[in-house]
């Protein structure tokens, strides 16, 4: 267990070295949520049921963190690793090759854990945020959804065998998922026909789900989109352990 | 026996990059591998050092099989391994990649040690994308060392290295020898391979064709006499007649003769004579490991046809 944490003491490290990361995970959204949230305040709009734009912003900006995590930072470090033989190296020492693997997805996970912890705090402190839904919910569905994005992202790094067609791929998915699930702009404002084709990403099941979770609407209103981001998570989670090359 | 090899087979698909090597190594013995490129050296080595499957054979390692995971812990606390080519991430700094190899092995050396020794001390904050490829090169050898191994793998040893530091390397390997670690050595240097091995393997086409020592190699090859020399003329032809010529080669002005018959160097220096030939430097001397390998690699060539 000391190694392993040692492993992921050096990850961590290595995270905060990678400006990318520190502006996507940590800075992006929180300005995200002061500019929109200065701009409209929090109070109750019709556009949003009756919620106000922090309300609905807060839930998409923590998926916008967790899509940074994992569909950029996780498949794109494991790719460069494996590229430039750590991976191989680090396999041939006493460390397991789960916790190898495993390091890189708890590093991620925690810094998505801090991103989501400043924006709260952002929200609480200088909108006086209050949740509407039930903090178990909440914490369960954003596991939820942090885990699925990761999913994905481990398939692209099992796929894909360069770092620099891992990082297009990744920045494929990531910056359309962004505008269009409603991580970025409420879907609320897109045309009809972007809003149906929106459901094809999982990010927008991402944000459903959070939102729900958030506004406390009722289960029958979101579950299709849990039962996709299960779905996502066990399918990618399976292929990626099936793909997975250490080289 | 510290490591043993018998009849390993390593296929991908249909191509066969090892096949069928048998090899032995005692405690403290150094073995370099030669081949050319696509021998399969590094996949020999891989294999024993449990990173690659094999399709058949067996390996072991102080009677430890390297394929079995389970063994994994046992083994990486005995081995340790320098591959080809690993790039650390060029944002670490050359203390934090010390540090984390020295808490993931059970019995660490002392990494300042070692940086002292591979002369980076200096470097120890910088990261690694500040360092020299030389330099790189030798931090990739020193977290190798770092585990305290038993058995060292070495591969592409000295590439990127300068003279004056390979030299360094060339003796820290021979202490670490006369301390009793083994090392497997793989390099397209054959002056590595002389400075540091007491035996040389020589693999083409997947196949160790050869081991033994480098006396033992020379009687193998059949080789008895290097003979060089400079020339301005074109006197390939002349000497081609030559009763036992192993192998010609010019290079500009420059004579490389390698013989197998001892009488041969007389006779050389006879026909150049009486076709009044103009020729200088004139050097007769023992075959080098690169004649032995050239000579070797060829003959199993026109074996095949």
């Amino acid at each position: 267990m000391k190694k392993v944490l040692s492993l992921f003491a050096f990850e961590l490290k290595m995270f905060f070295k990678n400006v990318t990361n520190i502006i996507f995970v940590l800075i992006f959204p929180s300005g995200m949520i002061l500019l929109f949230g200065g701009i409209y305040g929090n109070e109750p709009s019709e556009m949003f049921g009756g919620f106000g734009t922090i309300d609905v912003m807060t839930p998409s900006c923590i998926c916008l963190i967790a899509a940074v995590t994992g569909l950029m930072s996780l498949p794109i470090t494991l790719c460069t690793y494996r590229e430039n033989k750590v991976l191989k190296r680090l396999k041939a020492t006493a460390l397991s090759s789960l916790s190898i693997i495993g390091t890189q997805f708890a590093v991620n996970f925690l810094m998505t854990i801090v991103g989501i912890a400043l924006l709260l705090l952002i929200v609480l402190i200088v909108f006086h945020f209050e949740l509407v839904g039930s903090v178990f919910v909440v914490a369960s569905l954003t596991i939820l959804v942090i885990c699925s994005t990761f999913s994905i992202g481990l398939l692209i790094a099992s796929i894909f065998k360069s770092a620099k067609t891992a990082t297009t791929v990744a920045m494929m998915v990531y910056f359309p998922m962004i505008f269009l699930s409603g991580a970025t702009m409420p879907i609320e404002l897109m045309p009809d026909t972007v809003q149906k084709w929106s459901n094809v990403l999982p990010l927008t099941h991402a944000v459903n789900v959070l939102k729900g979770g958030w506004l406390n609407a009722p289960f029958s209103e979101y579950y299709v989109s849990v039962l996709v981001l299960v779905a996502i998570f066990v399918v990618c989670s399976f292929l990626s352990v099936k793909c997975f090359k250490w080289e | 026996m510290s490591i043993k090899v018998e009849n390993l087979v390593v296929k991908y698909g249909d191509y066969c990059a090892v096949s069928d090597v048998s090899l032995e190594i005692s405690d403290g013995e150094a073995l370099g591998i030669i081949g050319k490129n696509g021998a399969g050296k590094t996949t020999l080595v891989e294999t024993m050092e449990g990173l690659g499957d094999k399709t058949s054979g067996s390996v072991s390692i102080n009677g430890i099989d390297p394929s079995d995971n389970k063994n994994r812990k046992k083994l990486y606390n005995m081995i340790s391994v320098q591959l080809q080519s690993t790039n650390y991430p060029d944002k670490a700094k050359v203390e934090d990649l010390c540090k984390l190899f020295s808490s993931i092995c059970d019995n660490p050396v002392d990494y300042k040690e070692l940086l002292g020794q591979f002369d980076l001390t200096e470097k120890v904050n910088k990261s690694v994308g500040s360092l020299s490829g030389g330099q790189k090169q030798k931090l990739s050898i020193l977290l190798a060392l770092i585990s305290h191994p038993k058995i060292i793998f070495l591969d592409e040893l000295t590439t990127g290295l300068d003279p004056d530091a390979r030299r360094e390397l060339w003796k820290d390997l021979r202490d670490l020898k006369k301390k009793g670690v083994t090392i497997i050595l793989v390099s397209h240097y054959m002056d590595d391979i002389e400075m540091v091995c007491d035996k040389i393997g020589i693999m083409k086409k997947g196949k160790l064709i050869t081991v033994g020592t480098k006396e033992e190699l020379i009687k193998a090859s059949g080789l008895s006499r290097r003979i060089t020399f400079t020339c301005n003329d074109n006197v390939s032809v002349l000497l081609d007649k030559l009763d036992g010529v192993a192998n010609i080669d010019v290079l500009g002005d420059q004579y490389t003769i390698v013989v197998s018959k001892e009488s041969a160097a007389k006779k050389c220096s006879e026909i150049l004579g009486k076709n009044k030939i103009k020729y200088t430097d004139y050097v007769v001397s023992r075959p080098t490991l690169e004649d032995i390998f050239l000579h070797l690699i060829n003959k199993s060539n026109g074996d095949e046809k």
